[in-house]
């Protein structure tokens, strides 16, 4: 029987892109649909009208929305190359920092990128807060998956967002690698993966994407 | 000069919805006003300083509370348009006693359904559907309470319907197989444009009471009760928290936390995950089905963003389940 999965997502939402990692990771062939956010599809309307939002995972017809419980559904219904540990605490605790990545860094990366003088340094100060208490949980591992990429190096994609978002609007330097050298050089690791890098928006597209929507903000350097 | 009329309301609120449905029935028009109930307004303070509740209607500055109290005023003063209670002083008296029975048991026992485990949810449900089969006998043959039109005891009654979805999934039961005639009623009820317009989604009711579950942690308790597992409780005080606490969450500095042989586990949905995957050999918390686990997380989710999970004091008019006394 024919597996029929489509994705409904945007090239610059992090949210859709974890979506994509997982499916290559897993082999899912996929059927990619771009969403025009400002005139969104019937479709995309019909199979998230709770929140109207991408990503959305269509299998076999049934929608499934919120990114961080498509990743789950797609580790439960493709069982190989699993993203997420077997054993229960590993598993809790990974659900753990992918929520943490949400919660906490989603929302002051997106602070960063309004916000000016003052008010962008605290931000980004707060942001650099957050990282430390990443890397006291990366510690001595490869990935927050342990040797191979996991449910909350996935999710963890929001940090390139945000790095590409410091570089076009020319900011400070966030995630200097005296400052973090473990989840420094955690970072080349991740965006130097075979899957995870065909899985990022192409990079001077983004760039151009952060300065036409938040450039002329004043920098600090 | 145009009447002014306020509507102060916490959206899943069946008594605030009995209030919207009077004014949809009178065809009036109002200002409705969310109110944070972690955050009550200078205005709802203002307007029902004696409760300190919703909902509360406004009207040309004056305020009326308690929800049958305000259907009884909004029908008196706007008299001339479908009228809820009957003109007979005796029939009145009957209406009001069945809505006022509404009141005293309905939302109760069925706060038992969704917040208890084990002995005391199985009463709750077998005394809720009694409540609900003696009101169906009190429908009798009727399309409606109040008799070829709705009325009051409709007004009080239906808008509980929108919380059945709720009940029957976290009591594991369904409402139509024990009492058809009422179910039918509520539908027949639903096909009025006044009633569809004024209640809430069942499924979005389902999430709201998903994050007061998990906001006063009872989902780990219930988690751990459906296990049959044994466990230590420690009530915190949220103003000292222990150092025990901020050893085990140093990262939220938040209750609940899990404390397994040892090792912390935090946020009460991941909790509740690990507690099913580790004792997974009894009762079943998430369904197996890979789509419907998506489904249950997504609705917890969405409970999560909406913040509905704040207001959840609101409903705590009544005692939270009690911690277990063995350990």
């Amino acid at each position: 029987m024919a597996e029929e999965v489509k994705l409904f997502g945007t090239w610059a939402s992090p949210f859709s892109r974890r979506i994509e990692v997982a499916l290559k990771l897993k082999g899912v062939q996929f059927e990619y649909i771009e969403e025009n956010l400002s005139n969104k599809s019937p479709a995309l309307l019909k199979y998230n009208p709770v929140h109207k939002k991408i990503p959305v995972l269509v299998h076999n017809g049934k929608p499934v929305a919120e990114s961080l419980v498509i990743l789950e559904y797609i580790d439960e219904t493709w069982k190989h190359n699993p993203i997420l540990p077997t054993d229960p605490y590993e598993k809790a605790m990974a659900r753990f920092w992918a929520k943490y990545m949400d919660d906490k860094l989603w929302p002051a990366a997106t602070k960063v990128v309004v916000s000016k003088g003052e008010e962008q340094k605290a931000v980004i100060e707060e942001i650099q807060e957050q990282l430390k208490t990443l890397e006291s949980e990366l510690k001595e591992k490869k990935f927050f998956g342990g040797e191979s990429l996991g449910f909350v190096d996935i999710a963890a994609n929001i940090i390139v967002f945000l790095l590409v978002a410091q570089e076009a609007l020319g900011l400070m330097e966030i995630l200097t690698e005296e400052k973090f050298p473990v989840l420094h050089e955690w970072y080349q690791r991740l965006v130097d993966d075979a899957v995870f890098k065909e899985c990022v928006p192409p990079r001077e597209r983004h760039l151009g994407f952060f300065k036409a929507r938040f450039g002329s903000s004043t920098a600090s350097k | 000069m145009a009447d002014e009329i306020i509507l102060l309301d916490f959206w899943p609120s069946m008594f605030g919805m009995r209030v919207r449905l009077a004014l949809a029935e009178k065809g009036l028009k109002y200002e409705y006003r969310q109110e944070d109930l972690r955050n009550k307004s200078p205005l709802l303070l203002e307007m029902n300083p004696v409760h300190k509740k919703i909902p509360v209607l406004i009207h040309n500055g004056k305020p009326i509370c308690e929800s049958l109290i305000i259907v009884q005023y909004i029908d008196e003063v706007w008299k001339d348009k479908s009228p809820l209670l009957p003109s007979d002083p005796y029939q009145r008296a009957q209406a009001r006693f069945w809505a006022d029975y509404v009141d005293k048991k309905l939302y109760e026992l069925g706060g038992k359904i969704w917040s208890t485990k084990g002995e005391e949810q199985e009463t709750g449900k077998k005394e809720f559907i009694e409540c609900l089969k003696l009101l169906e006998g009190e429908l009798g043959e009727k399309p409606y309470f109040g008799g070829e039109k709705i009325g009051f005891v409709d007004v009080a009654l239906v808008t509980f319907s929108c919380w059945f979805y709720a009940y029957e999934t976290f009591g594991n039961f369904s409402i139509e197989a024990e009492c058809p005639k009422l179910v039918a009623w509520t539908k027949r009820c639903m096909e009025k444009e006044s009633v569809s317009s004024s209640l809430e989604d069942p499924h979005k009711v389902h999430g709201f009471i998903m994050g007061m579950r998990k906001r006063f942690g009872i989902e780990v308790r219930l988690a751990l009760a459906e296990k049959g597992l044994k466990y230590e409780y420690k009530e915190e005080d949220l103003r000292n928290k222990s150092p025990l606490l901020l050893e085990m969450n140093p990262v939220h500095k938040k209750i609940p936390v899990l404390i397994h042989n040892g090792k912390p586990i935090c946020e009460s949905l991941i909790i509740v995950q690990y507690i099913d995957e580790v004792w997974h050999d009894k009762s079943p918390l998430l369904p197996s089905d890979p789509y419907q686990r998506a489904q249950a997380r997504f609705w917890a989710d969405y409970v999560d963003k909406k913040g509905f999970v704040q207001n959840a004091g609101f409903f705590f008019t009544h005692s939270l389940p009690k911690a277990p006394s063995s350990s």
